[in-house]
């Protein structure tokens, strides 16, 4: 036990932790590089031993969580670099770069659907609408009045927020599950009224919506580094991982703090949260805007990255394919949505053959997960409070509860 | 008026329908006072906690607090007056741990907020490792061992313990009423004594708090309050010292047609 021990806090530790992140970084690329359906099968079988080993013996998948917990920073840094290098390995073909994109902005949505969703238990099945809001705006303040795509991002998230809390307004009085029924209206009269109305283009959408250029820079030109030529999609790629960072962050220190015990227990019981002081409503006004703040960003995004958006890119389905992600991938936690949103958008683009089936099996994906796996891949986690403490404030709690137990004597 | 009187209640009533729930009930508790509801099944005694933590609203009647009326306010305000309660059936977050739900109880004196949350991670640090001492604090007073589950879900604690939890919970508002429905529920005679025991300790460390108990067990009304309120089909039949109220000739109908062997 002693040797373990050492083992994890030593250099050895350390090279395991990036041995691993390897290996699942070398399988990601491998799936998207290597042509053909077969690696696809090989990874699976590959998955559902790995999944029945770490079963046999769990020990060693605590291992490896407390040798990526005592190494947490080493860990994040080896992640972000990875993450950083891919547009190198797959300069080559734009189209996955292109994907992986997709599932970024997919990803920064659902994040915002997640805080509402996952941590406070609001259905909202108008994603798509709220993504919706958020790339014609962008559009056409871009269109209309020329803005530079660095204000029509914040200025798509901060108006699919205002559009939220005017919807939320008559659904605070109700109750139960009519949030769920407003947001399914909501979602097709946008998409009816985005079909029909003259000045979003009806259904021709909006053309030549300006891709992103940062002071003349424009994110429309292939990266030349000498060695290496990344394709134009690089700049968005980067752009996009900040973006994830931002949100993800954000989305993480929500549920790590007073806010995030705050929405969890409204998510378990409203009546339990009010008689304890929870302004109910007021916070469910708040987290319902800001969610869709994050999916109004992402709808800003893309509109900036294709320059076409019309009525078919944000309909219902897309709200389905956003809450089944947040389903999927696990309530109320971060790193289950990053999971949920590689799982649905890469893996449908590699089963190219399947495509016409893909809801299909989203719903079968989604009513084995239900009946197995309800809480989703990566679950809701209880917060540790006494991780954030660290060493110092440890010391202090063990004298107060020994104070305690002095009083108690 | 009589200034140690803390709450009070004038002719409360609420009908579901045409059921009178709780009718003209005049209830009055002082500082440091422990007051025993008792009364039959669906006498109307978790109906009048629903309504004093704003849950329900009177069909007629006033409820105050502290001189002042609080009919008509949301439960979050009732709340922030200094009301706290416990539930006849538990509703803890049972996934959330146990520390969370605690902190649940401090919710409304954290200043706090959104923003603060993503940008002032130090000001959390320390707000956590403060409330944590309290947290801690409370749970000792119960059981030394909760303190070491702090970190665990709820559910996966036993039903003693988690009774524990939700009046501790209470406790972490440090209200000047608490209202505590059947804590003892479902619990063996031991653990029922233990938890008594436990109550007075609680109430004898934060001096000064008024507790309304709802319990069917008489032996622990008769040790823990000070005086007692006997229900009945809503109205308020009885009341004053355990042995006058279980003398009482209504009270004893009241009880001996469905449950005599309790007294
Ligand atoms: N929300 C409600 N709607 C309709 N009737 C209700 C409601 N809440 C309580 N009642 C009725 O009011 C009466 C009083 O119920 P209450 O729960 O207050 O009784 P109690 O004294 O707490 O009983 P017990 O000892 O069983 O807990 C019962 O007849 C009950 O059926
Ligand atoms: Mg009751």
């Amino acid at each position: 036990m002693d040797d373990q021990q050492r083992t994890l806090a030593g250099p050895w530790g350390i090279i395991i932790l990036l041995g691993v992140e390897l290996i699942i970084y070398v399988l990601f690329l491998a799936l998207l590089l290597v042509p053909g359906g077969e690696i696809l099968a090989a990874e699976a079988l590959l998955l559902v031993a790995a999944v029945f080993y770490f079963r046999r013996n769990p020990a060693l998948g605590a291992r490896i969580q407390q040798l990526f917990a005592a190494h947490a920073r080493i860990a994040w840094i080896g992640a972000v670099v990875l993450v950083l290098l891919i547009p190198f390995f797959i300069a080559s073909s734009p189209y996955w770069l292109f994907t992986i994109i997709i599932a970024g902005l997919f990803l920064t949505a659902c994040l915002g659907l997640n805080l509402q969703l996952g941590s406070s238990g609001m259905v909202n099945l108008a994603s798509a609408a709220f993504y919706a809001v958020g790339a014609y705006a962008a559009g056409l303040l871009a269109l209309g009045w020329g803005w530079p795509a660095w204000i029509t991002l914040p200025a798509g998230a901060v108006m699919a927020g205002l559009f939220s809390a005017l919807l939320f307004v008559p659904v605070l009085k109700t109750k139960g599950h009519y949030l769920a029924l407003v947001t399914i209206a909501f979602q097709f009269m946008v998409t009816i009224l985005l079909d029909n109305m003259e000045w979003t283009g009806g259904p021709q959408g909006l053309k030549n919506i300006p891709l992103f250029s940062v002071a003349g820079y424009s994110f429309n030109t292939a990266i030349n580094l000498g060695f290496i030529k990344l394709p134009a999609y690089a700049n968005f790629f980067y752009l996009m991982v900040l973006v994830v960072a931002v949100v993800g962050v954000a989305s993480q220190r929500i549920y790590s703090s007073w806010v995030g015990v705050t929405l969890s227990t409204i998510r378990d019981d409203e009546i339990a949260a009010q008689t304890f002081g929870v302004q109910v409503n007021r916070w469910k006004l708040v987290i319902f805007s800001l969610g869709n703040c994050f999916i109004g960003l992402a709808g800003a995004f893309y509109s900036h990255l294709v320059g076409f958006i019309s009525p078919p890119n944000f309909a219902f389905d897309k709200s389905l394919v956003m809450v089944s992600i947040v389903i999927l991938g696990g309530m109320d936690n971060v790193f289950g949505v990053i999971v949920g949103s590689l799982l649905l958008i890469i893996l449908p683009e590699k089963l190219r053959v399947v495509q016409d089936y893909r809801f299909l099996i989203y719903g079968l994906v989604l009513i084995i997960m239900l009946i197995f796996r309800p809480r989703g891949l990566v679950p809701f986690k209880a917060r540790d409070f006494l991780d954030l403490a660290g060493p110092v404030r440890r010391k202090r709690a063990a004298s107060a509860s020994s104070t305690v137990s002095e009083g108690g004597a | 008026m009589d200034n140690s009187r803390v709450f009070w209640t004038e002719d409360l009533s609420i009908a579901f329908g045409g059921l009178l729930a709780v009718d003209r009930v005049n209830l009055d508790i002082s500082r440091g006072e422990i007051l025993g509801l008792i009364g039959p099944n669906g006498s109307g005694k978790t109906t009048i906690f629903n309504l004093v933590t704003g849950i329900y609203t009177p069909s007629t009647g006033d409820f105050f607090f502290e001189g002042e009326s609080l009919l008509g306010k949301p439960a979050y305000q009732i709340a922030r007056k200094g009301i706290a309660r416990t539930f006849q059936i538990s509703r803890l977050c049972l996934d959330l741990s146990v520390l969370d739900n605690v902190f649940i109880g401090m919710h409304y004196r954290q200043k706090y907020w959104l923003v603060d949350a993503v940008f002032r991670r130090r000001l959390l640090a320390r707000e956590v490792s403060q409330a944590r001492d309290r947290a801690f604090s409370l749970l000792g007073v119960f059981n030394e061992e909760l303190v070491d589950l702090a970190g665990k879900p709820v559910g996966t604690l036993p039903q003693i313990d988690r009774r524990r939890v939700e009046i501790c919970r209470a406790m972490a508002m440090e209200p000047k009423l608490l209202l505590l429905d059947e804590p003892s529920a479902g619990m063996t005679p031991e653990e029922m004594t233990e938890l008594m025991q436990d109550i007075k300790k609680v109430q004898e460390e934060s001096e000064g708090i008024s507790i309304i108990i709802v319990e069917h067990d008489m032996t622990v009304i008769r040790s823990i309050s000070d005086r007692v309120v006997a229900l009945n089909y809503g109205r308020k039949i009885a009341e004053g010292t355990f042995e006058e109220v279980s003398d009482n000739a209504e009270v004893r109908e009241a009880y001996l047609g469905k449950r005599g062997h309790r007294l």
